[in-house]
């Protein structure tokens, strides 16, 4: 290898491992639960890349694929993305008069948080020399909507007023072929949260007349959990077989069900300044330590790609992927409140664990995509479209997620300076209006100091207006997401 | 690039449309409970009520918010029984008014709420003659410093005047926010609310026929009037949670060879049947108690009010100058206070100074401890409200405070005084076309003005049109 052709590798390298140091800190801005995927090629082609899975991004999509690069690669990218989330809650009656209750409506609200400028993915792969072998190392915050933040005064506020969830993903991962017949791979995927931050308003009033609002009080506190969990364990294992020169079939599947528990505090402080302050302890002693529990799903990924060559080289490929996601096991996000006392108005209660509604469900995803080599070696574009089934029955609908259908289409293309790829993508997602309405809805106003025991029937204790549920229904109304996402790599292949 | 969110719903809208087998736009959409048919419509009897009127596809409860504008800052009660045929009455409008409206509607099962669009109304001017009010408030400041409660009762009564009589409601603010006319020759001293405050009731004697009294009822919501009759009908009537009548009649008796007539308190059922509880006869003596009226109106019995929970009634007589506290249920007089031989209270000085009997009582107030008396002729200065404290084992009644009218009023017809919530007295002084609200230092909160110059019949005082809460004793 020549000097003059090493200098440019080695620039490369030194490039993408200082901004590895850089964004070590600046990977810690995004993460959230998953939304499209990781890599300009991956997501230009709407996610259909099981079965190709030929980047560094196949540590998290198909590890297998990484026996097929047979070089050295080393990947650089990031994630743009504009985020809108729009919620209007549906009109109640704030039962607080009980002779005439006011009638409420309420404003849309939007994610203040819209814009999201880091949501990197830095790896590289290398098959050290083996030829049947690819082996890499990526750190990348999973694709995702880190941050949403809302009016703490918006009609979602007894959902959800902020969140910022920092994923990172460091992965190790190895993969064999057996000729160009079939691959296996597998990724060790050790997953750090640094951050994961939620708040919302609960309802603190232990007084049934006083619970018998779902708009706002003078109980309303706004409790805020803020945590980490630097260590929780994932694998991912794949496998691709070429049925015949153009028919590739990929799968791969994230197989351990594990859970995000944080160690997180929680601060509980009036939502109007009118309002009586909260002192927490546990056992006679100050004390806000709770716990925070959010599972992650299972994943099965399944593709099947059709090669199209003109003479020997690859004219355009088109592939199909089904993509399935046990966000079933996602019941609820969970905080134990471990006992804590709440003290406030001369009052000690008990603090209950809050349990926000989600009874997610299994999803099915269908992603349509492909490449074509413009000009072989120079000009390579891309497209696909997707559909994802919705993660939430619209009973269960939260503002702090885009939890309905998703539909979305990408655009992106690769320009090939010598062994430099510039591999940029255009993904348009969208969640149709999902409208809840108030009979259906189960999410409702957290009410930790409640004397309304389940199954919320007794008139003595729980308000007559909302007999049969545990509070007022937090989140009837109608939702709206999109995103624009613009995605940049550079690959390095020596 | 898409840009624009309305384009990006359209774009979502088309994704519906296109992905029908994947189950189309995600929506747990109801039936709608938003309240169909809405309307208003003005009492042709009372143009300041009003009756809105709506349907719902499945049975709910509502109410009506309305005002003057469109924000509709006012609302009238809930219903409590669901439906889906509705009616609400909308009462206290202002006359000649354009008043916005809409229907709330709550489904119970649902926990849901809907809501009508903003619609509107105009109520009908007052009639010719009705009375023309003023009413005015001032600032009494507490021991703290701080400003004293505001007027907050609605005033039923009735506005005597020449040619015809106005029973009406007047608002804090002095406003006539409910009347109804009565122009036959009839003598009208009392306006109440019924038992289930559904109706006004007054007393409509006629002197040239006292067979022909009755007391009227009038549908508060302006949909009818109906009559009871109560011949011989006297000054005063009270009104059973029950909604039996009591009510004062004159009893004419031959004593010692000479007609004498003196007054019974009479109770009337919801069937018309007719029981006398008492007779001034039972504890008055014509020979030992002369009075100074005529024997045609020997006690000349002035007014009568009821404590329902104790089952007691008061009467005020005004020919002898006493008053008795009278047991409902065996007709005996408890106690008699007054200027009379029958007497079984003696006033006595109190250590705050002395006590002043009253002469001529009107209107009175009475409790298990204390007397409140419309003293038309005891003080100096004309009429007066006199409070006494009553010490019913000592057997004395000592005076507490008193408060004059300012200007002078000497009341000759149906002047009283009511205790309204938080001690404060309201003094209706009748021919001085005034009524006072005073707290117990005697500083003025408030007083209503008849500029029209007619007198004030005998007065009802109620919190809160909607869900009324009578003050003092009925």
């Amino acid at each position: 290898m020549s000097t003059l052709r090493a200098r440019p590798a080695r620039l490369f390298a030194l490039a993408a491992l200082a901004l590895a140091a850089s964004v070590s800190g600046a990977a810690r801005a995004d993460g959230g639960y998953y939304t499209g995927v990781k890599g300009a090629r991956a997501a230009g082609r709407a996610g259909a890349f099981t079965a190709r899975a030929d980047d560094v991004s196949a540590v998290g999509i198909n590890p297998a694929g990484l026996a097929n690069i047979g070089t050295t690669m080393i990947q650089v990218g990031n994630r743009f993305s504009y985020n809108e989330h729009e919620f209007t809650r549906n009109a109640t009656l704030d039962w607080r008069d009980p002779e005439s209750p006011a009638y409420v409506e309420f404003a849309k609200v939007k994610n203040k948080a819209p814009w999201q400028v880091l949501d990197p993915l830095i790896g590289i792969s290398t098959n050290f020399g083996l030829k049947d072998w690819g082996f890499a190392f990526a750190a990348y915050s999973p694709a995702g909507v880190a941050r949403e933040s809302y009016p703490e005064s918006g009609g979602q506020r007894y959902m959800m007023v902020r969140r910022n969830a920092q994923l990172i993903d460091y992965s190790l991962s190895a993969a064999w072929k057996f000729k160009d017949v079939f691959g296996v791979g597998a990724s060790l995927v050790w997953i750090a949260v640094p951050t994961l931050d939620y708040s919302l308003i609960v309802n603190a009033s232990p007084f049934k007349q006083q619970n018998a609002t779902g708009v706002g009080g003078e109980y309303d506190m706004h409790a805020s959990v803020h945590g980490h969990d630097y260590f929780t364990l994932n694998a991912i294992l794949g496998g691709w077989f070429k049925v015949a020169p153009f028919l590739e079939l990929g799968l791969s599947g994230q197989v351990i069900p594990s859970t995000i528990k944080t160690d997180s505090t929680i601060d509980v402080v009036p939502a109007s300044s009118s309002g009586e302050g909260v002192t927490l302890s546990r056992n006679g002693k100050p004390a806000n330590d709770v716990g925070l529990s959010l599972d992650l799903p299972m994943t099965a990924r399944f593709g099947a790609r059709y090669i199209h060559h003109r003479g020997k080289r690859e004219l355009f490929d088109i592939e199909v992927d089904g993509v399935l996601e046990t966000w079933s096991r996602v019941k609820t996000f969970h905080l134990d409140a471990r006992d804590l006392i709440a003290y406030s108005g001369g009052q000690y209660v008990p603090f209950a664990d809050i349990d926000v509604q989600k009874q997610w469900q299994t999803t099915v995803g269908v992603h349509l995509g492909g490449d074509f080599n413009v000009l072989p070696d120079r000009l390579t574009a891309r497209g696909g479209v997707y559909y994802e089934s919705p993660v939430a029955k619209p009973p269960y609908a939260n503002i702090d997620f885009a939890d309905g259908r998703q539909l979305g289409f990408a655009l992106g293309g690769s320009v090939h300076v010598s062994k430099l790829e510039i591999a940029f993508a255009y993904e348009y997602r969208t969640q149709p209006t999902v409208r809840v309405s108030d009979a259906n809805a189960r999410v409702y106003q957290s009410t930790p100091a409640s004397a309304c025991p389940s199954p919320y029937t007794d008139p003595a204790l729980c308000d007559p207006n909302y007999l049969g549920r545990p509070a007022a229904p937090a989140n009837g109304g109608s939702y709206f997401a999109y995103s624009h996402v613009m995605s940049l790599d550079g690959i390095y292949r020596f | 690039m898409l840009h624009h969110p309305g384009g990006m719903k359209r774009l979502g809208a088309l994704f519906c449309a296109l992905y029908p087998l994947l189950g189309g736009c995600a929506s747990d959409a109801l039936p709608s409970t938003a309240p169909g048919s809405v309307a208003a419509a003005p009492s042709t009897s009372i143009g300041t009520v009003a009756t809105v009127t709506w349907r719902t596809a499945t049975a709910t409860i509502g109410y009506v918010s309305y005002g003057t504008t469109k924000s509709v800052e006012q609302s009238a009660p809930i219903e409590t029984v669901a439906s889906t045929d509705h009616s609400r009455t909308l009462l206290g409008l202002a006359p000649d008014t354009t008043y916005y409206y809409r229907v709330i509607t709550w489904d119970a099962p649902n926990v849901t709420a809907g809501a009508s669009e903003v619609r509107s109304f105009h109520t009908t001017a007052l009639p010719a003659g009705t009375p023309t009010l003023h009413a005015e408030s001032f600032e009494v400041l507490d021991d703290n410093g701080k400003p004293e409660a505001p007027m907050a009762d609605y005033v039923l009564a009735p506005y005597v005047g020449a040619e015809q009589t106005t029973v009406g409601i007047a608002d804090p603010a002095g406003a006539l926010i409910w009347y109804h006319v009565e122009n036959r020759d009839r003598r009208v001293t009392r306006a109440r609310l019924s038992g289930d405050k559904t109706s006004v009731l007054y007393s409509a004697i006629s002197d040239a026929a006292p067979d022909d009294s009755e007391i009227v009822s009038v549908a508060v919501d302006g949909t009818g009037t109906s009559n009871i009759s109560v011949p011989g009908l006297g000054e005063d009537f009270a009104v059973h949670p029950d909604g039996t009548l009591a009510v004062l009649m004159a009893d004419t008796r031959t004593v010692r060879g000479s007609s004498v007539t003196g007054d019974k308190i009479v109770e009337i059922d919801a069937g018309g049947a007719q029981k006398t509880v008492f007779s001034t006869f039972d504890c008055f003596d014509p020979a030992k108690s002369p009075g100074d009226g005529s024997t045609d109106r020997w006690t000349g019995a002035s007014a009568l009010q009821l404590d329902s929970k104790r089952g007691v009634y008061y009467l005020a007589l005004r020919n002898l100058s006493s008053v008795v506290q009278v047991n409902r249920e065996s007709g005996a007089c408890d106690w008699v206070l007054g200027d009379d031989d029958a007497r079984t209270l003696d006033f006595a000085d109190g250590t705050d100074g002395p006590t002043t009997p009253f002469a001529h009582p009107g209107g009175i107030q009475g409790s298990a401890n204390r007397l409140v008396v419309l003293d038309a002729d005891g003080g100096k200065n004309g009429a007066r409200t006199a409070v006494y404290e009553l010490d019913l084992d000592a057997s004395t009644a000592t005076e507490t405070h008193a408060y004059d009218a300012d200007p002078r009023v000497d009341v000759t017809e149906q002047g009283e005084a009511t205790v309204l919530t938080g001690g404060i007295i309201l003094t209706n002084w009748s021919n001085g076309s005034r009524i006072d609200l005073v707290n117990e230092s005697g500083a003025l909160k408030w007083k209503l003005e008849v500029t029209s110059g007619e007198r004030l019949g005998y007065h009802t005082a109620f919190r809160d049109l909607y869900d009324v809460k009578l003050e003092g004793n009925q």
